[in-house]
């Protein structure tokens, strides 16, 4: 049964048509056994072009359909539902790949003509065997499970959540809030930025639809889109959440009082149990097992436990895991700073003055280490400050990518350092990058403050005296410059977290050039990943400031309500298949199937392919021994008679 | 008349440093720089220069070719690595100076006249230093050295011109040929055969002349039939190591000696004895940032017993340049002085009795800027500090 084939040739423009003879081309289609009819057209994917298709499969009656265009990763879908229009099951389509593989490959017309052909015979041969499939339909699991309680997370969760779905949120820290948490102010605004993270945060908390789950780690994925099972490792806290009230009593008990703070990047120290600020959500106390003496040395006053007037300690607390049943996955897990002590010409880490920006972040702030006041290492007031942009950032020795706000980080910083002391400030920069709304705006006004902004890469910082010495070219002057400040912020540039690898792993997506995830694609479908079902929101996914953070969080939670608010989803029809008879039950195609598809039956003893799971990628086909196992139109009969097409 | 001071684009011209430096590294990211001005803010001879080196990357990318090739622009480099390894888009600055400065010896605009002499020199003696080829190996005269290739040894003893002819520093040749006889490495030197590595030569743009010398030296590498090659001075090391290969290749290995003695010490084959001593370490810049040599000096340093090793503001990747090199002391002495003693005031701030370093140049000019200060600091080749320990006297 070869059917009637007809084939379409797009000249895509100028970008196959410059490289490939197309009417050639569609001349040797028709000496190809099975073809009735062949055309070129300029944009085979426009209406006109999907048009002339479906004419054809009316008029002539065609029953299979080759289109040599671009890959059909790009058009695959739009050319099935137009042969589906008119009748023709969508199956007895295949596509040459003409542009990626070919004209944009191979400059070489010559060449490139050639392997056009083969391209070209090997698809009609493919045609000829085609069979019509169905597509199957499988239930979504409604529900989402967002990673990160950031301020990408929470955005996410919250819209979800709004759309009545039901949502999980995962959070590695013992409070939501994330990096945003930290901040004092935010740009261009100088909005507080607590008073706007805060309600959020309160409100996923309250919401009945969220699932907080703090302290805890996503450990395992399963499963694929509409139908992931999530495996959940949540840590002890050693404190029962429901009984805690948040008093604080506990960690003004504790003896253990010099754990530098991770919420305030070391600058003060915190007890062995505590509170991690003053707004976590929840407001509940957790215990550090690494500092806590009851851990530590197995022996200790336990004061904690006289303090807690509710009874909420409880070191017998264990580690638990527990499963979730999602229909799609947000991961929102945020990024790091880069660590400025690898740049050794600026001195952090040796001169107790330079500092990072997010230390300056927690000194600028009122509930941090110095209640808002911006001082030295000696608790004096510095008389001049100098932010330095770029650190690490657009330098191909560590990132060469922009951060994205290190710029405006540091221009805002300058107007707080300047509302809060009477210092010199200095900016050195290489270019402004001041391009969201109102930030070329707030740029002006921190200039118009007074606010030296110096065009020139700081080369070093020096200590002079008690003074640190800053060398730098003013490249507007191209002259040598000397400046001596008494304090020098580093604006550090944003890098992947150090565990993106190990999520990359957890969740099989693919991170790109710098390590941050990948997405589907950059312009067009900037939330997904190249996992169906899997989005990305926030700086895990590249550097950008909580404006487009929030504006992608709720993107990718409007991606999630959109495939899971369907109810059931529809999936390819090629799957693998099974010939029962020529199957003796080794089970080599269990262990190889990525998707959990396969099982041994066990009253038969033999193969049993679960639908709904398999993804048709093949493997348990090349796996099966016995050859009982092949796929759907990519049968080895297929390709036999492709490769047969091509050598003969 | 006021003076009309527009820049006017010609596109003929706009390629022809690429087009002239064509093949060569130095030139392939010279579109990259965004003119952050790192290079000029870490240069420390930038201050003299009629513009900065940003500047001379803007005027490379536009061809500018007369504005280039002048010596107010190109010869007070000293070579001495900052900006390259600074530049966040790893253009390779100093590389570049080293090909311009050859392009302004083509046209006839450089080198210095200064240099010259110098050049001559090393033509006819080859050896800058006007010292008569007979006496290169002088130093040894008193110590029964191998003399290679006639003799044969595993290791190959190259002090180069300095410390083989300049008596302020000739104690590096001598001690260094002492230590290893005390060690008991089977050792030799070239003796009158040796030429001068080049490294100057090259460094102020003449290159014909540099390869000529690398071939020679090369050839006799490889006559000599030993395993490695030892040097004791900064800009020798870098360049035999680094720049060597690309003329012609050679089959032994290059180690500074602090490396060599560093290695000796991992093997435990060098117990260091006890010196009293707090001392300070100026990384050369071609044995630390040209080189990569950071840490072997100082690990020898560390495990003398009783020794007090306190670090400059400036060290390692950023230990700031002594001024000599490049051709600058040669032709700007009171210049590289001054920078000499810019570096030896941060020596002096550390309290050390001593400063420590590898190259006989560097020792060389911080010597001449120590008498004009007169600081209570003595400077010491590690190999003389060495001497020292061991009593080798």
């Amino acid at each position: 049964m070869t059917g009637k084939i007809g084939v379409y040739i797009c000249r895509c423009g100028s970008n196959i048509a410059s490289v490939i003879d197309c009417e050639n081309l569609a001349e040797y289609a028709l000496s190809l056994k099975g073809v009735k009819v062949s055309r070129v057209h300029d944009y085979i994917c426009s209406d006109p072009g999907q048009e002339i298709i479906s004419a054809d499969i009316r008029d002539k009656h065609l029953e299979k359909v080759v289109i040599a265009a671009c890959s059909p990763r790009m058009h695959e879908t739009t050319f099935r539902k137009t042969l589906e229009k008119v009748n023709l099951n969508g199956y007895c389509l295949e596509i040459a790949n003409l542009r990626e593989q070919c004209s944009w490959a191979h400059p070489n017309s010559q060449e490139a003509n050639a392997k056009a052909r083969y391209l070209l015979s090997s698809a009609v041969a493919k045609a000829r065997l085609l069979q019509p499939l169905e597509n199957r339909r499988v239930p979504i699991t409604p529900a989402v499970l967002v990673v990160g309680g950031g301020i990408a997370g929470i955005q996410a969760a919250l819209t979800i959540a709004k759309s009545g779905f039901q949502v999980y949120l995962v959070e590695k820290e013992p409070s939501l809030g994330g990096h945003m948490a930290q901040l004092d102010k935010t740009f261009p605004t100088l909005d507080c930025s607590a008073c706007i993270l805060t309600p959020k945060m309160v409100d996923v908390a309250r919401n009945e639809r969220i699932e907080l789950l703090t302290y805890s780690e996503v450990v395992g994925v399963e499963g694929y889109v509409g139908n992931f099972k999530v495996r959940v490792k949540r840590k002890p806290r050693y404190v029962n959440i429901d009984k805690c009230t948040g008093c604080n009593q506990c960690a003004e008990a504790c003896t253990i009082r010099n754990v530098p703070s991770e919420f305030d990047v070391g600058l003060s120290n915190r007890s062995a149990i505590y509170i991690p600020f003053p707004q976590a959500v929840p407001l509940k106390a957790v215990i550090d097992k690494e500092s806590c003496l009851f851990f530590t040395k197995g022996k200790c006053k336990q004061k904690c436990v006289d303090a807690c007037e509710v009874g909420a300690i409880d070191f017998q607390e264990q580690e638990e895991e527990i499963e979730l049943e999602v229909g799609a996955i947000i991961l929102a897990t945020g990024f790091d700073l880069l660590h400025p002590a690898a740049i050794s010409q600026y001195g952090y880490g040796r001169y107790e003055n330079v500092i990072t920006g997010l230390e300056f972040e927690r000194m600028a702030s009122p509930n941090g280490p110095t209640s808002g006041r911006i001082v030295l290492a000696n608790g004096k007031e510095p008389s001049s400050i100098a932010f330095l942009h770029c650190v690490g950032s657009r330098d191909e020795n560590y990132q060469p990518y922009c951060s994205r706000i290190c710029c405006m980080y540091n221009t805002k910083q300058a107007h707080l350092a300047r509302e809060k002391t009477e210092a010199q400030i200095y900016q050195f920069y290489i270019d402004m990058m001041a391009f969201g709304k109102g930030y070329q705006e707030f740029y002006q006004r921190v200039r118009d403050e007074g606010v030296i902004f110096t065009r020139g890469k700081c080369a070093e910082v020096v200590q002079r005296g008690d003074k640190l010495r800053l060398y730098a070219e003013d490249t507007l002057l191209g002259r040598q410059l000397q400046v001596d400040v008494d304090l020098v912020v580093l604006g550090v540039g944003v890098v992947p977290r150090s565990d993106t690898s190990y999520l990359a792993r957890i969740f099989n997506i693919p991170q790109d050039a710098h390590g941050f995830f990948l997405e589907a694609h950059p312009k067009l479908r900037p939330v997904e990943t190249f996992v169906d079902g899997i989005f990305v929101a926030g700086c895990c996914q590249g550097p950008k400031d909580i404006t487009d953070t929030v504006a992608q969080a709720s993107a990718a939670a409007a991606e999630s309500i959109s495939l899971i608010s369907t109810g059931e989803m529809e999936m390819d029809g090629i799957t693998g298949f099974l010939v029962t008879e020529k199957c003796r039950g080794c089970g080599f195609c269990v262990e190889v199937c990525p998707s959990s598809a396969i099982a041994l039956n066990e009253m038969t003893g033999i193969a049993e392919i679960k639908e709904a799971l398999c993804k048709g990628c093949g493997a348990c086909a090349v796996a099966c021994l016995g050859g009982a196992l092949d796929v759907h139109n990519y049968t080895d009969e297929i390709l036999l008679e492709q490769v047969k097409e091509i050598i003969s | 008349m006021p003076k009309d001071n527009t820049l006017e684009i010609t596109e003929d011209k706009l390629g022809y440093f690429v087009q002239e430096l064509k093949g060569h590294e130095s030139a392939e990211k010279l579109y990259r720089c965004i003119q952050c001005g790192i290079c000029s803010g870490s240069c420390p001879t930038a201050r003299a220069w009629e513009v900065t080196p940003r500047q001379l990357v803007r005027m490379l990318q536009l061809g500018l070719k007369e504005e280039v090739l002048r010596t107010e622009v190109l010869y007070y480099c000293s070579q001495c690595y900052s900006c390259k390894v600074r530049c966040p888009m790893q253009i390779q600055l100093t590389e570049l100076l080293m090909d311009l400065r050859r392009l302004a010896v083509r046209d006839g605009v450089g080198p210095l006249e200064e240099q010259e002499a110098l050049l001559k020199s090393i033509r006819n003696y080859d050896n800058p230093w006007m010292q008569p080829r007979l006496a290169r190996d002088r130093w040894a005269k008193r110590l029964r050295i191998k003399i290679l290739p006639r003799e044969r040894a595993k290791v190959l003893y190259y002090p180069g011109c300095t410390a083989a002819y300049v008596t302020s520093v000739q104690s590096v040749a001598v001690n260094t040929a002492k230590l290893l006889s005390h060690l008991g490495v089977d050792f030799g030197i070239l003796g009158k055969e040796e030429v001068c590595c080049g490294s100057t030569a090259l460094r102020i743009g003449e290159r014909g002349l540099y390869e000529e010398l690398a071939a020679r030296n090369i050839e006799i590498f490889n006559r000599s039939g030993a395993q490695t090659i030892i040097t004791a001075c900064a800009g020798c090391y870098g360049i035999i190591k680094h720049e060597y290969p690309k003329v012609a290749s050679f089959d032994a290995e290059i180690l500074h000696l602090s490396e060599f003695l560093h290695r000796l010490m991992e093997e435990g084959r060098l117990e260091l004895p006890e010196l009293s001593i707090r001392v300070t370490y100026h990384d050369p810049c071609h044995l630390g940032r040209h080189g990569g040599v950071f840490d072997p000096p100082r690990g020898i340093l560390k495990n003398i017993p009783g020794l007090e090793l306190v670090e400059m503001e400036r060290n390692r990747e950023n230990s700031r340049c002594c001024g000599a090199g490049g051709g600058v002391r040669t032709a700007h002495s009171t210049f590289a002085q001054n920078l000499a003693s810019e570096r030896l005031e941060e020596a002096y701030a550390t309290g050390a009795e001593a400063l420590i370093t590898c190259c006989p140049f560097c020792e060389n000019n911080l010597n001449d800027a120590l008498k004009a200060r007169g600081y209570t600091l003595s400077i010491l080749d590690l190999v003389d500090l060495l001497a020292k320990v061991f009593a080798l006297g």
